[in-house]
């Protein structure tokens, strides 16, 4: 009787100090992961600070390769600018070939990721907004989508700071962005792994994976130059769809870097104007 | 017929200069954009109200499109188009600058404006096309641009002398204002035409009907004024039209004549698009507030969605187009004794549902279904069209088509009943 209790004595202090020390580690890997979110979230804070310019004007050519070994090209130019509370406005247009020349594309950074899209097609002679939900689809019949093109939507992503990495022999943070539930149904990824340059917080490659959680596009960039101050950017870009053995290559052909574009640049108006 | 050449003359010379003119820059033929088209239909029926029948016709269409900066703030931009075709619906050269002629011109210039730009304010002059509306097939205020009815399922905007600006006020809004000062009508056929909107049995009719065009004066003149506000997560457009329906509205206003008279009508507008989730939603109201009390008031509205997803097992683009057109009378007619319903084209396709779908097969090739639904009777009134679009590279697309049109009693689509086709068409650019 005496051994019993003491049996059952030892086998609930043992319960007792299993379920405590589930708890504080429980405890501890809530805070851990707090902490890497933080972390994450602290880098992903610092390369888009960095990533802000006050005006540019790309000039720019794409090559699409596809999967039959065929190939095109498109050249656009990309107006981006950052207003006083830094969201970011892009109006991105067309001037060849011929077939999608005029097409444009403008996005308005909004609160919170609210943004505002519109696309131009010049066989209507209308501009369309792009709803939220639309967002996964291809961009003009390349590897970029509507989504890849939108500023990073930081209120509606958690980022976890996973582990360091080499890429190039650069080390880099690697940061494992989710959706949060509000954005969940209109992104097309299901995740992505963010490797960002430790000596200059450029995002120097991005795995996005579907929501099958298998690797879907690869986005590398390559001859990085330094554009004033903090921020970097890259004169060659290649977005490749894994799945679907495409790629876009963006070329750099002119950058320019202009004191401050006008705001009117922005607009419905200079989104529907031909050349 | 020595007018109509020397004028036709004129622009081909005219892009000529330019060309030689600019032609020791580099990038002077960089202006110039050729996009070349051939089309061959073939009938399946042979349509009754088309006396000279043929199952195949062919159309040959070339457009030069010619834009070039002046002076770093004007813009001028000149698209003549020339157009042959086996029915010899296209003849002549190019006419008045209003182009009031039931036969299409076989050179033409389809627009050709100058125009001064700034940021915040631009004014132009010439002869244009213009866009109005939010959704893709029905628009009640895109009414500037009259339409060529030629091939009824392929109908083009028929470009007009106009001069008007478009002024910005901040980022979010601004005012377009436009004066048409001539009146262009649409091309529409009455008789001996396949796509002739009598029915054979009323042909007889068309040597009762007197056109009547209105005059070049100033109590003609059209115009139009367009709010735009772009908020977010919201597109509104209030506009005003100044207008005359450049489709006839046919009257009976004696026992032996009939009348083929143009509305004069002033047009309020409201039209706006948002977006939730997946989805883009457009609308419009447009109340025709008619200056002849024997037309009769009335308000048409658009409800449309814009749906865009993926196939569930090949996971490429997929989208959906569905509008919506009604309207209603606001004001009884009276002394009015319409030859048909279908003969107010305008309000023909009142109770209709547009529909399309749009696959994005392959990275190079589109099909497309689209479905014009009359609802306004319990048989089929339809017009479908299924397309394939294969585009090998840059400069080049192949077409191929077929046309279907169910069409019972007492509809437009009557007489269209037998104008079922398939089709093909090549078209480059350069």
């Amino acid at each position: 009787m005496k051994y019993r209790r003491q049996t059952i004595g030892v086998l609930l202090l043992v319960c007792m100090l299993g379920g405590v020390t589930t708890t504080l580690w429980a405890e501890q890997d809530h805070v851990q992961i707090q902490e890497q979110l933080d972390k994450g979230r602290t880098i992903i804070e610092e390369a888009e600070q960095r990533a802000e310019f006050d005006a540019e004007q790309t000039i720019l050519t794409m090559t699409l390769h596809y999967a039959n070994g065929k190939q095109r090209t498109r050249h656009l130019e990309i107006f981006t600018k950052y207003d006083e509370d830094g969201n970011r406005k892009n109006l991105i247009r067309f001037t060849g070939p011929n077939d999608v020349k005029n097409t444009a594309l403008l996005t308005l950074e909004g609160e919170k990721g609210n943004d505002d899209q519109w696309l131009y097609l010049p066989i209507l002679r209308k501009s369309k907004r792009i709803a939220a939900g639309a967002k996964t689809r291809s961009f003009a019949g390349t590897d970029y989508t509507f989504e890849d093109l939108r500023p990073e939507a930081l209120d509606r992503h958690d980022y976890l700071y996973t582990e360091d990495q080499e890429i190039d022999g650069q080390p880099c943070f690697v940061i494992l962005a989710t959706p949060t539930p509000e954005e969940e149904p209109y992104t097309g990824y299901g995740k992505r792994l963010i490797f960002i340059r430790q000596d200059n917080y450029f995002p120097i490659e991005t795995r996005y994976y579907d929501k099958n959680e298998t690797l879907l596009k690869k986005y590398t960039h390559a001859e990085l130059i330094n554009i004033g101050g903090k921020t970097w950017r890259a004169d060659t870009s290649v977005m490749e769809n894994v799945q679907e053995k495409t790629k876009t290559v963006r070329v750099v052909d002119e950058r320019l870097l202009p004191d401050t574009l006008d705001d009117m640049l922005f607009t419905q108006h200079e989104l529907t104007r031909e050349y | 017929m020595v007018n109509h050449a020397m004028r036709s003359l004129f622009v081909l010379v005219l892009l000529c200069i330019m060309t030689v003119c600019y032609g020791s820059q580099s990038d002077a033929l960089d202006n110039l954009e050729v996009d070349v088209s051939g089309r061959i239909n073939g009938a399946t029926h042979s349509p009754p109200q088309d006396s000279e029948y043929k199952q195949f016709e062919g159309v040959i269409r070339l457009d030069l499109i010619y834009t070039m900066d002046l002076l770093d703030y004007f813009w001028l931009k000149l698209n003549p188009r020339l157009q042959f075709d086996s029915e010899h619906t296209s003849e002549g050269g190019i006419d008045d600058i209003t182009d009031n002629e039931d036969t299409r011109r076989s050179i033409d210039l389809r627009e050709g404006f100058l125009e001064y730009r700034s940021r915040r304010f631009d004014y132009f002059l010439g002869k244009r096309i213009f866009s109005l509306g939010k959704a893709d097939y029905f628009n009640p205020s895109d009414k500037i641009n009259p339409k060529d009815y030629t091939d009824f399922l392929d109908t083009t905007k028929i470009g007009v002398f106009a001069t008007g600006f478009e002024a910005q006020f901040g980022t979010r809004s601004s005012l377009d204002a436009y004066l048409i000062p001539f009146f262009t009508k649409s091309r529409v056929y009455l008789t001996d035409h396949r796509w002739a909107i009598l029915p054979p049995e009323s042909a007889s009719l068309a040597d009762l009907i007197q056109e009547d065009l209105p005059s070049k004066d100033g109590e003609n003149i059209q115009a139009v004024f367009r709010y735009k506000a772009y908020l977010t997560n919201l597109d509104v457009a209030l506009v005003y039209l100044r207008n005359i329906d450049d489709i006839p509205v046919f009257l009976a206003r004696t026992q032996e004549s009939i009348s083929q008279e143009y509305r004069r009508e002033n047009i309020f507008s409201v039209n706006a698009s948002t977006t939730y989730g997946n989805v883009e939603f457009h609308g419009e109201i447009a109340y025709y507030n008619v200056e002849e009390e024997v037309f009769g008031a009335f308000l048409q509205y658009v409800v449309g969605i814009n749906y865009f997803t993926q196939d569930r097992f090949f996971q490429k683009e997929l989208e959906f187009i569905g509008e919506y057109l009604n309207g209603v009378d606001t004001q009884d007619p009276n002394d009015q004794v319409l030859v048909e319903e279908a003969f107010d084209l305008t309000r023909t396709f009142e109770n209709s549902l547009f529909f399309r779908a749009e696959y994005s097969a392959t990275d190079f090739s589109t099909i497309t279904f689209t479905d014009l639904f009359l609802c306004s009777t319990t048989e089929l009134n339809n017009v479908v069209r299924l397309e394939y679009i294969y585009n090998p590279n840059d400069q080049m697309n192949v077409k191929l088509g077929a046309d279907m049109i169910w069409g019972e009693n007492g509809t437009l689509l009557e007489q269209f009943e037998d104008n079922d086709r398939i089709w093909a068409e090549v078209e480059f650019f350069f």
